[in-house]
């Protein structure tokens, strides 16, 4: 039942009452207060009512013997205390081991860590987390999926663009819209984990030639154009221009689409959509070079 | 009916098994705890002491504190065996046993059979049927078991402040009864 609530004026009331008391109890008579004195008259009426009891020998005797029987017999059992505990100590932990508390906090980290386990061997965990399983499964010996490792084995100079996992195994010259494109640049970084000299060594050399070509006569440079993806001068082999729109173009003509777009872009033609363009913005290779 | 310095020395005794130290602590703490059981009209209120005295002594390792605190705890003790003897009682309402033990505390029995036959003491035992149980508890705590208001707010379970209100009502309820009484008494002569 919950206590009465208790208004300011009986709370005042209650601890003049009290501190009255006090001094009844502590046996210092009240002097001349009507209320002290009619408390002081009830503590009286009050003990004599319930006077001070003298326990009967024969019943304290009685009561002693009892007592001190039950603490002996108390006694003995804490005496025997080590021994019991050095003989069945090991259980008695066992036995706090799996006590509630404890048995719900070993069952939660358990399948916490069976879990972590798991999608760790899955390699499912965030890459933090799962390069950091890696290492420690490594120390002990248990090879684990690295987020690091599979970038870094088929791509060596990839090391940038390892966080998109579509961009992976994509050597920096292949466009991400040209699905052949990209599985055959993904072959050739396979072969000599160099993707980027094999197709652009090819265009580098094309503009070598066209290069050379150029300083046969200042009118080469003019086909640098590649808008109609010809990059033979009147005088330029005409082999050059087979590759189809390789000439470089230095004005990064946005509507330049055409000819398999072989050719260099440094402005970084957004448009160009075609397959093996070389995108200064998307290729670690300065085609300046 | 206190142990002062000793207190510290008996209690250590005690906790050993001692006898002398048992002894102490029953001569100085059984009379209260009695007369407290007694007050409140407990069953058998000799065997009630016995009782309380041996939870004691299956507790005592639980217990830490000073001699005030100690002897709260013993009463607080008390009261909570005679609650369970007061409720067994209930449940099973007459004890042969208890009369024997009473007719063996001749000597108690005939103080309070003189405590009943003054009117005084009669109007006063009417007036306390009228307190509530807690009221009752809190009085007969504090003035016969001498304990503080923190004391038996601990023995009781209730907050300083309600116990001292508590205390408040029943002497200005006990006031009132007894002036009423005793101007009824006066009419009637």
């Amino acid at each position: 039942m919950p206590d009465p609530v208790v208004s300011l004026e009986d709370m005042t009331r209650a601890a003049a009452i009290d501190a009255k008391l006090e001094h009844l109890l502590a046996g210092k008579p009240p002097a001349g207060d009507p209320a002290s004195e009619d408390i002081s008259l009830l503590v009286a009426q009050i003990n004599e009512l319930f006077p001070e009891v003298v326990i009967p020998a024969e019943i304290a005797d009685a009561h002693i013997a009892k007592i001190v029987e039950t603490s002996s017999a108390l006694e003995p059992i804490s005496a025997t205390q080590p021994i019991a505990t050095a003989q069945y100590g090991l259980w008695a932990r066992l036995g706090n081991l799996f006590s509630p508390l404890p048995r719900k906090i070993v069952a939660f980290a358990l399948s916490l860590t069976a879990a972590f386990s798991g999608m760790a061997y899955a390699g499912v965990l965030p890459d933090p987390l799962q390069r950091t399983a890696a290492d420690l499964g490594r120390m002990v010996g248990i090879e684990l999926p690295d987020p690091d490792r599979v970038v870094t084995d088929g791509d060596d100079d990839g090391a940038d663009e390892a966080d998109d996992p579509g961009d992976e195994p994509l050597a920096p010259g292949a466009d991400d819209t040209g699905g052949e494109g990209a599985d055959e640049a993904d072959q050739r970084s396979d072969d000599d984990g160099s993707s980027v000299s094999d197709g652009r060594g090819e265009e580098r050399d094309d503009d070598r030639e066209l290069e050379d070509d150029s300083a046969d006569g200042p009118e080469t440079s003019s086909n640098g154009d590649g808008d109609e993806g010809s990059g033979a001068g009147p005088e330029g082999d005409p082999d050059d221009s087979s590759g189809g729109g390789s000439g470089s173009d230095p004005e990064g003509d946005p509507d330049d689409s055409s000819g398999g777009g072989s050719g260099s872009d440094p402005e970084g033609d957004p448009d160009d959509s075609s397959g093996s363009g070389n995108d200064p913005e998307s290729s670690s290779v300065d085609v300046d070079d | 009916m206190s142990l002062g310095t000793d207190f510290e020395t008996t209690l250590l005794a005690a906790r050993t098994g001692a006898e002398w130290a048992w002894r102490r602590l029953y001569e100085d703490l059984a009379p209260t705890v009695l007369r407290y059981l007694r007050s409140r009209g407990a069953p058998d209120p000799e065997d009630l002491t016995g009782e309380v005295f041996l939870q004691v002594v299956r507790r005592l390792h639980q217990f830490e504190g000073a001699e005030a605190e100690f002897r709260g705890w013993v009463m607080t003790i008390a009261r909570h065996r005679y609650i369970d003897a007061f409720r067994s009682r209930s449940r099973r309402p007459v004890d042969p046993v208890d009369d024997e033990i009473l007719t063996r505390a001749a000597g108690i029995a005939d103080v309070e059979d003189e405590a009943l036959q003054n009117l005084a003491a009669g109007e006063l035992r009417a007036a306390m049927t009228q307190l509530s149980e807690d009221q009752r508890d809190v009085l007969f705590l504090r003035i016969l078991a001498g304990l503080s208001i923190t004391e038996v707010a601990a023995a009781t379970g209730k907050s300083p402040g309600a116990v001292k209100s508590l205390q408040a009502r029943a002497l200005g309820a006990l006031r009132r009864n007894m002036s009423s009484a005793v101007s009824e008494a006066k009419a009637v002569s």
